[in-house]
């Protein structure tokens, strides 16, 4: 893995509600987060097509596409991508929805603050985790597959690029 | 007695106490023995002539106290001299006319003697005619009594028999005349009454029987009466007497069959009252039980044998009420209650309806009053946990809703609450110290009583159902050790001893052990809050298991504030709550209550207000299937894997 280990984490926050948006992306700067915000389903999928986060805060109502929309197709970009479902909403329903789907967590608003960094902090070292797993298997694969040196130098080469790029 | 008269005139001669006597005795039955003592000569020295008195009085004529006195034509028939004395007899021969009778004293006694004889003829006479006329009226009762009377013979042939008796045979006496019974009855009959007439003649007494003759095709059932007759001690033959009893008989038979049907009605009736599930017992016009049923003995819990005897208000709650049906049950013969309380020996709930009937006596007058009562406490639980839990689950889907809305500003203003509290923090060092520890202090009670809000918001969420409850094997006391640790802070902070009473062995039975966990979770917090008052280490929370055969039970009991009765019907309520402010949401029990509604289960509810409350959760050892419908499911059901 060749991402930097210290690299701020890279948290997108999609929720209607603005003044959360607003303040909830202050605090999570001030703990050192890199956030990026969206109002909407499509623009937080726009801002997503662009660029790689580590955790992703959806709300689960939304107007126009919902949360489990939003976390269907951000998963489909960016297979890595930790996603947590905030919701004011406490249907079972829904919850199980989002663990079908494998959201890292399922919290209600509203959240205990520290609780929610916490669990985006341990959302993120697991994501990396597993990069890092992938990573070296697929290296591994790679060195036991290919016979010659330039082919495996060239391929992982590509294999770098590819998770650089997350 | 002899129609043409001969009088025989008759003179008396005597004196003294003789004279009276004989006078006395032929006087008063000259008509027997045809004498009229025609003279009297009293030859006695009697002063004081009582016998002339005497003579006088019954019309005797009193010649003389001397022979000479003596007419000189006198003519008697019979002259009787009742003195010894020679010369008196044949001086008065001598004036009578030659051939005169005369009886002397010697002749006394044989005149006596023909006295007596007189009478006693006299009497056989009388006797003679009584036994005519007494003949002559039994033979006038023998041919008009509704009798059947015979005469027969040793041969048992019929010698004579009454007008009756020729009118029920339809026959004429030239007819029967010396027939046998062979002949004139059917054979069973005819052979029944040989037997007993064979029997009269042979134990020579009267015998009395009852059996059946057929008569001209019909039946008839008759009493028979045999007397023997015996003449100088040889049994000449037989009365008969013979009493139609058909109808007597019939409705004998139709009473019998009558009883039987009537004692069997009654057994029936018997049955019925006393193995009835329902409540039922009698009561006297003055209130006191008179019988109790077994289906009162099981739903009430006392014996027949503690009832029985005391007053019946005392099986009500509400003894005023039981007084007041049972004086309009008096008055208006009926009276109908709905939904009465009784009093049951352990205490629990009996609810019941209840409708009494008077029942009068022969004597026309109230005898009992017949209290029919049927208990309705599971139904009502039943009917009541289900408006409960739908008007639970519209209220809770609602609030649900509610609550999502205020979710989102509460997580806002959480959220700033938290920075300014953090700002303050990190750069409130330009702040007066004292308004920024205020400023800190308030945005700490902000933050708390956000929490307090989400408490409610996030119980309430728990009213949005899964479709189905996740039915798993179970563990009971697993589970509830599980929820002992969840709730291990908070009893360790309470200093709360918890004794377990557990049955030695709980199957493995099938619910939801989420749902479950809220459930017990939610009680012991609540028995907790209630011991929040107790003194430290007083505080003991009992958690028992029981099993029956279809169901566990789990007991919840703690030593706290208890709840006052006119709570009790309440605290499943939504919102209800008798915590301080901020302590209680009003939705753990509602929850809880809800839970078990749709396990199949069930909860119940005791306490003593100050001193204890216990809680019992009834599960059964199979959820209900299919699961009960849930009113509040909207959504449709997610799609599985």
């Amino acid at each position: 893995m060749t991402s930097d280990k210290n690299r701020p984490f890279q948290i997108l926050i999609v929720d209607d509600e603005e003044d959360l948006v607003t303040f909830l992306a202050h605090r999570l700067r001030k703990r050192g987060m890199e956030v990026t915000t969206a109002l909407e389903g499509t623009s937080a999928l726009a801002v997503a097509a662009k660029h790689k986060f580590d955790v992703a805060l959806v709300d689960l109502k939304m107007p126009g596409i919902d949360g489990i929309q939003v976390m269907e197709q951000l998963r489909r970009m960016q297979p890595y991508v930790e996603i947590i479902m905030l919701t004011g909403h406490g249907s079972h329903d829904s919850a199980w929805e989002a663990g079908r789907l494998q959201a890292f967590r399922y919290l209600l608003k509203p959240y205990d603050f520290d609780d929610l960094c916490e669990q985006i902090l341990t959302a993120a070292n697991q994501r990396r985790r597993r990069m890092q797993q992938d990573f070296d298997s697929r290296l591994s694969d790679l060195m036991s597959s290919t016979t010659s040196p330039r082919d495996i130098i060239e391929e992982s080469e590509k294999l770098r690029r590819e998770f650089e790029q997350d | 007695m002899s129609s043409s008269r001969i009088e025989i005139s008759t003179l008396l001669v005597g004196g003294g106490p003789e004279l009276g006597d004989l006078l006395a005795a032929l006087s008063t039955r000259s008509k027997l023995l045809h004498l009229t003592i025609t003279a009297c000569i009293d030859l006695g020295p009697s002063p004081e002539h009582k016998t002339l008195d005497h003579a006088r009085q019954i019309g005797v004529p009193i010649v003389g106290t001397h022979l000479d006195d003596l007419p000189a034509d006198f003519r008697p028939d019979l002259a009787v001299v009742t003195v010894f004395s020679r010369g008196v007899v044949s001086a008065l021969a001598e004036r009578l006319p030659s051939g005169t009778p005369l009886l002397t004293a010697d002749h006394l006694p044989l005149l006596q003697g023909v006295i007596r004889l007189v009478e006693e003829n006299r009497s056989l006479r009388m006797d003679s005619f009584r036994l005519k006329e007494t003949r002559l009226r039994l033979n006038q009762f023998v041919e008009t009594a509704a009798l059947a009377i015979y005469i027969k013979d040793t041969d048992l042939r019929f010698k004579k028999v009454n007008r009756h008796a020729l009118r029920i045979l339809g026959t004429r006496e030239e007819d029967l005349i010396n027939r046998r019974n062979f002949a004139v009855f059917g054979g069973g009959g005819a052979r029944w009454l040989q037997q007993v007439e064979q029997e009269t003649l042979r134990t020579r007494r009267t015998l009395h029987a009852t059996g059946t003759l057929h008569i001209r095709g019909a039946e008839m059932h008759v009493q028979v009466t045999l007397f023997p007759i015996i003449e100088n001690g040889l049994v000449e033959g037989l009365y008969g007497l013979v009493e139609d009893m058909t109808d007597l008989f019939e409705s004998e038979q139709k009473r019998q069959q009558v009883d039987v049907q009537l004692n069997e009605a009654q057994k029936y009736l018997r049955e019925v009252l006393a193995n009835s599930r329902d409540i039922i017992f009698l009561t006297s016009p003055d209130g006191r039980v008179l019988s109790f049923n077994s289906g009162a003995e099981n739903s009430l819990g006392f014996t027949s044998k503690e009832i029985e005897g005391s007053p019946g208000r005392g099986l009500y709650c509400d003894p005023g009420l039981f007084d007041l049906m049972h004086q309009a049950a008096l008055h208006d013969r009926h009276a109908t209650r709905y939904e009465v309380d009784f009093r049951s020996k352990d205490q629990h709930p009996v609810i019941c309806d209840v409708s009494m009937t008077l029942i009068d006596g022969p004597d026309g007058k109230p005898l009992e009053i017949v209290c029919l009562c049927r208990d309705i406490t599971t139904r009502l639980r039943l009917k009541n946990d289900l408006i409960r839990s739908e008007r639970l689950a519209a209220v809770g889907q609602m609030a649900a809703g509610v609550a999502h809305e205020i979710n989102n500003p509460l997580a806002v203003i959480d959220t700033i609450a938290g920075l300014v509290e953090e700002t303050l923090e990190d750069e409130g060092e330009n702040l007066e110290p004292g308004s920024r520890g205020l400023l800190l202090d308030a945005m700490h009670r902000l933050h708390a009583q956000v929490q307090r809000v989400t408490a409610i918001t996030h119980s309430l969420l728990g009213f949005v159902r899964k479709a189905e409850p996740g039915i798993r094997d179970i563990h009971l006391h697993e589970l509830l050790e599980e929820c002992l640790y969840v709730m291990g802070t908070e009893i360790r902070r309470s200093e709360t001893r918890v004794v377990r009473i557990f049955e030695r062995e709980i199957p493995i039975f099938s619910s939801d052990p989420m749902l479950l966990e809220q459930v017990f979770v939610n009680l012991i917090k609540n028995a907790l809050d209630a011991m929040s008052e107790v003194p430290e280490r007083e505080s003991i929370l009992h958690v028992t298991t029981n099993m029956s055969d279809t169901a566990v039970t789990v007991r919840i009991q703690d030593n706290g504030v208890g709840i006052p009765p006119e709570d009790r019907d309440r605290i499943f309520d939504l919102f209800h709550t008798t915590k301080p402010a901020g302590r209680g949401t009003g939705l753990g029990l509602a929850i809880v209550h809800d839970i078990l509604y749709r396990l199949g289960g069930a909860i119940r509810v005791a306490s003593e207000p100050g001193k204890w409350t216990r809680f019992v959760v009834e599960l059964p050892l199979k959820p209900p299937a299919p699961l009960l419908p849930d009113p509040s499911i909207s959504n449709v059901a997610p799609p599985r894997n």
